[in-house]
């Protein structure tokens, strides 16, 4: 019982040391277990298309968990880092390895008990506030009700506890090691001044620009994401250097220059940041990198979730919209009738036949038909989507009044930003191009695509049928040979429940006519309603895993400042004997806080900046091209993220500016 | 000689945290000390001496009494200028040195100079005419932690004397260092002062204290004997002190 007793003394004395670090003990069960709550929620298995969704939130859980564990080893090796003399202080006043394998025990015991008591109760409490939450953003009903499911929570604290264990190891495995004289002297060993390594430095440089440099030049979406982890690699990498060998590196330039070093505003912060970037270059890198991880998911979630709208108008132009490889004049005449019976108008209705979209690979304007079984990624950046329509098909849909006279001539619709050509080269045969349209952009000829879209509008079907007949001559393309009809119409209602009734109606309808005939139908709303599952799912799990880094940011933060301030102590205290006044003591201690701060977030903020392209292209693949708005969200983001950060550290800052002016 | 240090009635009194407790460190102290002077004051731990230094160098301020230095009245002085006059008129030499770990021992000696301002060009021919007379020319480009003692000691007086202090300083300077080394260090002190620096040492240690021209015994906050080198070589300086000691223990 002495040892509990003992325990417990040791935990109220040092609450400086163990308060950091039981909060974020309770932080992490309290987010495990509303993440691990929310992934298995019996009511999200019911919901349409659940199973992309549990996917999603069990994935995030998992995150979650790997996160928790890297993070408490990182907060239990401060923490033995900040116990280290009272250790060895036990240890020479008389109490052997095996005594003090006791008494680290029961600090853990004590510790995990107050952990999950407040953990879990915090994390239940969270949880409601999740779920409503999540009704709103997900857009989902009653199906998903807060129920207290005690196998979850059974699950956490065996996780947590789990977590203690291995937290455990490490410290015994730290008082195993250590000799008493090293533990008690721990924190006065002389420090040697970082060497400038300047071949480290240069690495970390190219690293960073090469990522860069990545992100700026992908071209399309697919490859974005095969590229985002390679870029993302670099630039982690490139940050880890540069903050640690670049930062010693260009002090120590500053320092060699005699006339800048040697004034009284540069010389301590200088000499001071030499030192300083030495202990914390690695726990400033990690503030960065922590940072651009937050900025990176919730402006992209967020994103995903704003663009919603943008997202469900790409894909569908129309409220309901039927294709099939056979005409469906039979089925739009159906339409007409049912709606005519429930008494509903049916507006913007679009009735066309083109060819299917057609896979090419492009060079300049050289478009060739590829095969799509011998199709791999990285021919994606040269690939495109050709639809081929008729002069009359296009006149009836767009209304226009267009004329061709000779069969060489086209006209041409592109979703590429720019094409220069005057002619279009498909698969040997020249056109020319009388003019570029664009009346075809709303029409759902296009399917979203990660590749460009050409649309080409040539002079009769005949000549269509003919090419096409000529390009797919082997068994394998001749699915390629059927035309793709599309029925397209708005429906004027606005009341949402009447509106599912009259697509669900709708739909019966068509079953009961089309006898065999092969079609596909969509509407607008139940696909909206899956988007806004997904990209709220998604826009919940990335404010939670920006939660999670954040406190994670705000942890090291803490650390830093606390082991900064009992260093730059004594510092301060010589300088103001040897005769610097106390309002420069003060300025110098902001414009180092000022530093400290502004360097990471700096640099998040750049990374931000370069990785936007790539974030950019990626949600193309979403349906998001209207990257303003992501612009905006994106700044949103960085804004309460800085003042948050901001706040963060002022608060810990108070922390410094006691230990420094004590 | 022209009077360079001057206390009247100098009295602290330090407020306990717990209301209505007082201690008094410094009862009535007076004192001169003249241009060119080194002077010692002994006493015990508590005797207040620390005290008294931390007032000439306006760290800290008496309760009551007037302080002067060069005719300046150190008591009216502000924070600010205070730091300003520390650095312009007085150089310092601590018992564990205060020196910086994490700047060369070239940029710890320069400190002082960086701080006033003062130019680098005109500082350089400066710091290698003390390297050379302290014979710590070789240390320059270390670092205070791949240091001894002796040598620490050695940069800490380079660093106080850099700005040509009117008074030195000195807070039982060989406190932290072997007999050796506190003998080297006290031929430096004798040395500076030969060449007119006024030097002002604190020490509860005799053999450093006989090594001045003069030493002031303070006890119980109060300078209670004086004693005059004057002819004598420090060997029976140091009698005479000890003796002084020894008949003013507690009986």
């Amino acid at each position: 019982m002495f040892y509990a007793k003992l325990a417990f003394q040791n935990i109220r004395k040092n609450k400086q040391a163990f308060v950091p670090f039981l909060l974020s003990m309770i932080f992490l069960t309290a987010l495990n277990t509303l993440m691990l709550m929310v992934a298995n929620d019996p009511g999200l298995a019911k919901l349409q298309g659940a199973g992309a969704i549990t996917q999603l939130f069990g994935f995030g859980s998992v995150i979650v968990l790997i996160f928790s564990v890297v993070f408490a080893t990182y907060t239990e090796t401060i923490l033995n880092k900040q116990r280290k003399n009272e250790l060895g202080l036990y240890n020479v006043l008389g109490m052997g390895k095996r005594e003090l394998y006791k008494l680290t025990f029961f600090e853990k015991v004590i510790n995990l008990v107050t952990t999950v008591v407040l953990g879990i109760t915090s994390g239940v409490i969270f949880s409601r506030l999740a779920y409503l939450i999540i009704k709103k953003l997900m857009g989902v009903g009653g199906e998903f009700k807060f129920t207290l499911n005690p196998s979850i929570l059974m699950i956490t604290i065996l996780f947590i506890a789990g977590v203690y264990a291995w937290l455990y190891l490490i410290n015994a495995f730290n008082i195993f090691k250590s000799d008493p004289i090293e533990l008690l002297h721990a924190d006065q060993k002389g420090e040697k001044e970082p060497k400038a390594k300047w071949f480290l430095a240069l690495v970390g440089l190219v690293s960073l620009v090469w990522g860069y440099w990545i992100a700026l030049t992908i071209k399309s979406p697919v490859s974005a994401i095969t590229n985002f982890f390679i870029a993302v690699l670099l630039v982690i990498i490139g940050t880890y250097l540069i903050f640690t060998a670049g930062s010693i590196v260009v002090l120590k330039l500053l320092r060699k220059n005699e006339n800048y070093y040697y004034n009284v505003k540069h010389f301590i912060p200088v000499s001071g940041m030499i030192y300083r970037m030495k202990q914390n270059a690695v726990g400033l890198a990690s503030i960065c990198i922590l940072s651009t991880m937050v900025l990176v998911t919730v402006s992209t979630t967020a994103g995903l979730f704003f663009g919603l709208n943008d997202q469900v108008q790409q894909m569908f132009p129309r409220d309901v919209m039927v294709t099939s490889a056979e005409p469906l004049t039979k089925l739009k005449q159906v339409a007409k009738t049912y709606a005519a019976e429930e008494d509903v108008k049916l507006s913007d209705m679009q009735y066309s036949r083109a060819s299917q979209p057609l896979l090419v690979t492009k060079d300049a304007n050289n478009f060739k038909v590829s095969d799509r079984m011998y199709y791999s990624v990285s021919d994606v950046d040269k690939s495109a989507n050709v639809v081929l329509i008729s002069l009359s098909e296009y006149n009836t849909l767009t209304k226009d009044n267009l004329s061709l006279n000779k069969t060489d001539d086209i006209f041409m619709y592109t979703t590429a930003r720019s094409y220069p050509e005057k002619t279009m080269v498909l698969n040997g045969h020249k056109y020319q191009i009388k003019q570029q349209v664009n009346k075809l952009k709303d029409t759902g000829l296009l399917n979203v695509s990660p590749v460009d879209s050409y649309i080409v509008v040539m002079k009769d079907q005949q000549q269509i049928d003919s090419l096409l007949k000529e390009w797919f001559d082997t068994k394998k393309g001749e699915a390629y040979l059927a035309p793709a009809y599309a029925l397209n119409f708005n429906i004027d209602l606005k009341d949402q429940a009447k509106r599912k009734a009259f697509i669900r109606g709708l739909s019966k309808e068509f079953a009961k006519t089309s006898d065999k005939q092969w079609y596909s139908f969509q509407d607008k709303d139940s696909y909206r309603e899956s988007v806004k599952r997904f990209d709220g799912g998604f826009f919940f799990l990335g404010i939670i895993l920006g939660t999670a880094f954040l406190l994670a940011t705000t942890l090291i933060i803490y650390y830093k400042q606390v082991s900064e301030g009992m260093d730059d102590r004594e510092r301060f205290v010589i300088l103001q004997k040897v005769g610097m006044d106390e309002a420069e003591v003060k300025r110098v201690i902001h414009s180092q806080i000022m530093m400290v701060f502004i360097f990471p977030l700096a640099f998040a903020m750049l990374h931000v900046a370069f990785a936007f392209p790539l974030i950019k292209k990626m949600l193309v693949l979403f349906g998001i091209t209207n990257w303003q708005l992501f612009l905006v969200v994106t700044l949103a983001v960085a804004l309460i993220f800085s003042i948050l950060y901001y706040i963060v550290y002022q608060l810990t800052a108070r922390v410094y500016y006691r230990l420094v002016e004590r | 000689m022209k009077e360079l240090l001057k206390i009247e009635h100098a009295r602290k009194v330090y407020q306990s945290r717990f209301k209505g407790v007082q201690v008094e460190a410094l009862k009535d102290i007076q004192l001169e000390v003249n241009e060119g002077e080194y002077t010692a004051i002994m006493g015990e731990s508590g005797s207040g001496k620390s005290t008294l230094l931390n007032m000439i160098a306006t760290l800290d301020k008496p309760t009551s009494g007037k302080l002067y230095l060069n005719g300046d009245d150190l008591t009216q002085i502000k924070e600010k200028a205070a730091a300003a006059f520390r650095r312009e008129h007085l150089g310092f030499v601590f018992q564990d040195f205060n020196l910086l770990d994490t700047i060369s021992v070239k940029d710890n000696i320069l400190l002082p100079l960086v701080l006033s301002r003062k130019s680098i060009k005109a500082a350089k021919p400066k710091l290698q005419e003390l390297a050379e007379k302290l014979e710590i020319t070789a240390l320059l480009e270390k670092y205070p932690y791949e240091l001894s003692g002796g040598q620490k000691q050695r940069v800490a007086v380079a660093r106080a004397i850099i700005t040509d202090p009117a008074l030195l300083l000195a807070d039982e300077p060989t406190g932290a260092l072997d007999s050796k080394t506190s003998d080297q260090l006290l031929d430096i002190f004798e040395q500076l002062n030969q060449n007119g620096q006024t030097i002002l040492m604190v020490t509860h240690s005799s053999l450093a204290a006989s090594r001045a021209k003069r030493v002031l015994f303070i006890k119980d906050g109060i300078v209670y004997h004086q004693l005059y080198r004057g002819e004598l070589d420090s060997k029976d300086f140091l009698e005479k002190i000890n003796m002084t000691m020894a008949s003013l223990l507690p009986r």
